[in-house]
């Protein structure tokens, strides 16, 4: 990919600003559910 | 270089070598405290088999790796006029890399298994003992015998192991493994044990008899041991269980049929 | 601590230089300055560790109690652990990936600068919290680090304390983990495809996915623990329905990746130091990048092989057996590949190589030890004894730390623009090997002879063996002091480090100056080789 704008202060272009949060948020998700996934498991073991 | 390399390799070949002799005398080392006991068990010998061919597979896996590096880290130094070579693949390597230890692992497994069937049949038990783990000594109850007591680290163990005490652990009998009370079963009958706790996570272990299982609040685990030999057999608890984990040891004494009957008897006196 | 020097980059004029005194590492979101954070935190934290761990092994030098109490004893084994696993070895490797993953991908820093600020500035303040414990009444956490219940509902006033500082390292590590992962998927350079990062990247973008995976599990069990014990709920005690041996279930659900998150980036660092002392590329890149993600998806399904002693089905006993000797596979293929790597390459010994070397030779015997700890009916004679203690220790010591010393003489002169001090180096690097196995070779032999674990006093038989390990320990411990003069002196000075420091080393963090400029790939860089 050539034209890709230099990256003062690791500020991220927009649409990669978009990725970037988006994969964040999703991976945060994840954690998310696997900590109600197990307390869920111990819920319905008892 | 030449003379170099024949005594880098005679080197190696005195460490393996010695390395060989030690474990071939491995039996002889129980008594040094440096490995496993055999015990006095059909299942204990098992154990220790298997665990002496693990132990040997891997002494030779190692050896033979560990060679490979040493070699490598001598023949090829920079220092020695060695230039790098270039390759940086293998796929053939990688794929007899991978399948050989696959084998090796399938070669330990199939016996490892068969021990491990072998301690799941607790059929034809002839007596059964119900095991308690409490904070911090055992109760013992001979199943329909009417005959129970609890099992406390001995007295003497007990004033030498208090902080400041003076006493040399040395001079103490069988320190930290001696009990008021001793579980006593016969030798050659099949023993089923049914355990569980009165409070925390305890486990009980006895090495000369390759038991160890945890005591569970609220739950039995059971399992069993037939004692091939009279003697006295020490373990210790092997679940940390708070502050005197350390101090509530396992006895186990086996007697000869006859003498177990009389012994029982004369516990319900 | 030397300042990084401003590159000069006339053509970007938001550039300025990093902030003075205590605001700049307050403040800072620059990845070299958190990684310095984290990395400075660890070494004080090995301090504090290794001194519990040698109020253990003073109190089992010799039989008889002669300087704690019991429960104190427990403390101590209890705190050495948490304050090791959560607050040494997993802060140094966060602080080798802050520093090094942009660097070595040409990303100008990471995804999530302030949130990498934050994950920092947990650290201290759960370390705190945790150490604090110990001056509560009823002391701090005694049930190991494990935290089984119902011993672990029996702790006092610092249970509710260990348990939030337990939360506060699992949101650290979680946060951390997700900017890795977002930094490597979205800010490489971009001709860098992802087969072509280094091997370093790869095992940290791995053990960032476990991270994210297991720590919320931690979370939970332990949560279910502060219910149990504040709530009324009964999720581990028998009279109310529920089951002690679920939490272990739990725990290992989450303890066993972990422990695979720990080994992962040593191994990388392991990856990026053979290939540079033998001027040779590491040998078979993909394979090892595959055996890296083949020992991770096996991690998930291997946790039962801690608790074969527990009441488990013949069936669950056979099953995590296997599985358990199967992670063998792939982690001997990374032990091929790295001797691979050094067969008919032009070797040299410099610090970093030593360690690396070490690293390969005992994290191997801590594997053949743990292979046989797979062994379920030899394991029913091994498990909670000292061949346990002397396995993780091997695997975790002159395993993952060897490897994270390794890396830190390695790039220090990356970090400082100064070489370290060869001769001291090699000192320490003699010195802790052979003290390394003082201390825990014989604990393999004690425990096979019958000594349990978490005992602070032992049988007689077991006394020699002790007092070796003993002495091992001290001499380890005070070897260490050692690596922090090292340390320091570097940074003061020292010969003056060229950009590329070794032998034509692969990767970008070398085609940058040393010291590392504070900002480095503002443009991403052309080559990528």
């Amino acid at each position: 990919m050539s034209g890709v704008e230099s990256n003062t202060e690791a500020r991220a272009s927009a649409p990669n600003r978009a990725r970037i949060v988006r994969t964040a948020l999703i991976l945060a998700a994840v954690a998310v559910s696997f900590y109600v996934g197990f307390i869920a498991l111990g819920v319905l073991r008892g | 270089m030449h003379r170099n390399n024949r005594l880098e390799f005679e080197m190696v070949r005195i460490l393996l070598t010695f390395i060989a002799s030690l474990f071939a005398a491995a039996p002889a080392w129980a008594d040094w405290e440096l490995n496993m006991p055999v015990g006095v068990t059909d299942i204990s010998a098992d154990t220790y088999d298997l665990h002496m061919l693990v132990l040997w597979i891997c002494t030779i896996i190692g050896a033979l790796v560990f060679g490979t590096m040493i070699y490598a880290m001598v023949k090829f130094r920079k220092s020695k006029g060695a230039v790098a070579a270039k390759f940086d693949h293998s796929t053939t390597a990688e794929m007899v890399w991978t399948t050989i230890p696959v084998l090796i692992l399938v070669a330990m497994a199939i016996p490892a298994a068969q021990v491990a069937v072998r301690i799941e049949d607790d059929r034809d038990s002839e007596m059964t003992i119900k095991i308690t783990g409490y904070q911090w000594k055992w109760h013992y109850e001979y199943v329909g015998e009417g005959v129970e007591f609890f099992s406390n680290l001995a007295a003497t163990s007990n004033a030498a192991r208090q902080i400041g005490s003076q006493t040399d652990p040395f001079a103490v009998d069988n320190y930290l493994l001696e009990v008021d009370r001793r579980l006593v079963v016969p030798v050659g009958v099949k023993v089923r044990y049914l355990i569980t706790s009165n409070d925390v996570l305890h486990a009980w272990w006895v090495p000369d008899l390759a038991v160890k299982r945890d005591a569970v609040p609220g739950y039995f685990n059971s399992g069993w041991f037939q004692i091939n030999e009279p003697g006295t057999y020490r373990g210790q608890c092997a679940e940390l269980c708070g502050k005197d984990h350390g101090f509530m040891p396992v006895v186990v004494e086996a007697l000869s049929r006859e003498e177990f009957s009389q012994w029982l008897q004369e516990q319900s006196i | 601590m030397s300042e990084a020097v401003i590159t000069a980059d006339h053509a970007d004029h938001d550039h300025h230089g990093p902030a003075t005194g205590i605001a700049r590492w307050l403040f800072t979101t620059n990845h070299k300055d958190i990684g310095t954070l984290y990395l400075c935190f660890a070494l004080l934290m090995l301090f504090v560790g290794g001194a519990m761990s040698l109020v253990i092994r003073a109190e089992l030098f010799q039989p008889g109690l002669q300087f704690v109490n019991p429960d104190f004893f427990n403390q101590m084994t209890t705190m050495h652990a948490l304050i090791m696993v959560f607050g040494m070895i997993m802060p140094a490797f966060v602080g080798f990936a802050n520093w090094m993953i942009p660097m070595m991908i040409g990303a100008p820093d990471m995804a999530l600068p302030r949130l990498n600020n934050w994950s920092f500035w947990i650290l201290p303040f759960a370390g705190t919290m945790l150490l604090s414990t110990l001056f509560m009444e009823g002391g701090g956490p005694a049930s190991g680090w494990t935290l089984y219940p119902p011993l672990s509902l029996q702790t006092g006033n610092a249970l509710p304390f260990t348990i939030f500082s337990i939360h506060l390292l699992g949101i650290s590590s979680i946060m951390g983990a997700i900017n890795i992962i977002v930094t490597i998927l979205n800010m490489r350079a971009p001709n860098m495809t992802l087969l072509e990062m280094p091997l370093f990247v790869w095992t940290w973008l791995i053990t960032a996915y476990l991270l994210i995976a297991v720590m919320p599990v931690l979370a939970g069990g332990v949560t279910m623990l502060l219910t149990d014990s504040f709530f009324g709920t009964s999720f581990f005690q028998a009279a109310g329905g529920g089951d002690p041996v679920l939490f272990q279930h739990i725990f290992w659900f989450f303890g066993h990746p972990e422990v695979y998150i720990i080994i992962l980036p040593a191994f990388g660092i392991i990856s990026q130091i053979i290939p540079t002392f033998s001027r040779k590329p590491l040998f078979g890149h993909d394979s090892m990048v595959y055996a890296t993600a083949s020992i991770a998806f096996l991690s998930f399904i291997v946790w039962a092989h801690h608790m074969f002693t527990v009441g488990m089905p013949l069936a669950g006993q056979l099953f995590f057996m296997m599985s358990t000797m199967l992670i063998a596979v792939p982690t001997a293929v990374k032990v091929f590949n790295w001797t691979a790597t050094m067969w008919r390459g032009s070797l040299t010994f410099e610090t970093p190589m030593l360690f690396a070397v070490a690293f390969l030779f005992l994290f191997t015997i801590g594997g053949f030890s743990g292979l046989m700890l797979a062994i379920v009916p030899a394991d029913f004679q091994y498990h909670d004894s000292y061949f346990v203690v002397a396995h993780f220790h091997y695997v975790l010591v002159p395993g993952a730390l060897f490897a994270a010393i390794g890396g830190a003489y390695y790039w220090m002169p990356k970090w400082t623009g100064n070489m370290y001090d060869e001769t001291l180096g090699k000192i320490h690097f003699w010195m802790s090997a052979i003290f390394v196995n003082l201390t825990f070779f014989p604990q393999h032999f004690v425990g096979l002879a019958g000594m349990p674990r978490r005992i602070p006093d032992y049988a007689t038989q077991f006394a020699d063996f002790n007092m070796i390990s003993s002495i091992g320990a001290f001499g380890f411990g005070f070897s260490q002091l050692l690596f922090a003069y090292v340390v320091f002196k570097c940074v003061r000075g020292g010969a003056k480090a060229t950009a590329e420091v070794w032998d034509n080393p692969p990767g970008l963090e070398w085609t940058v100056p040393s010291p590392a400029p504070y900002h480095t790939f503002d443009k991403p860089p052309v080559e990528i080789r």
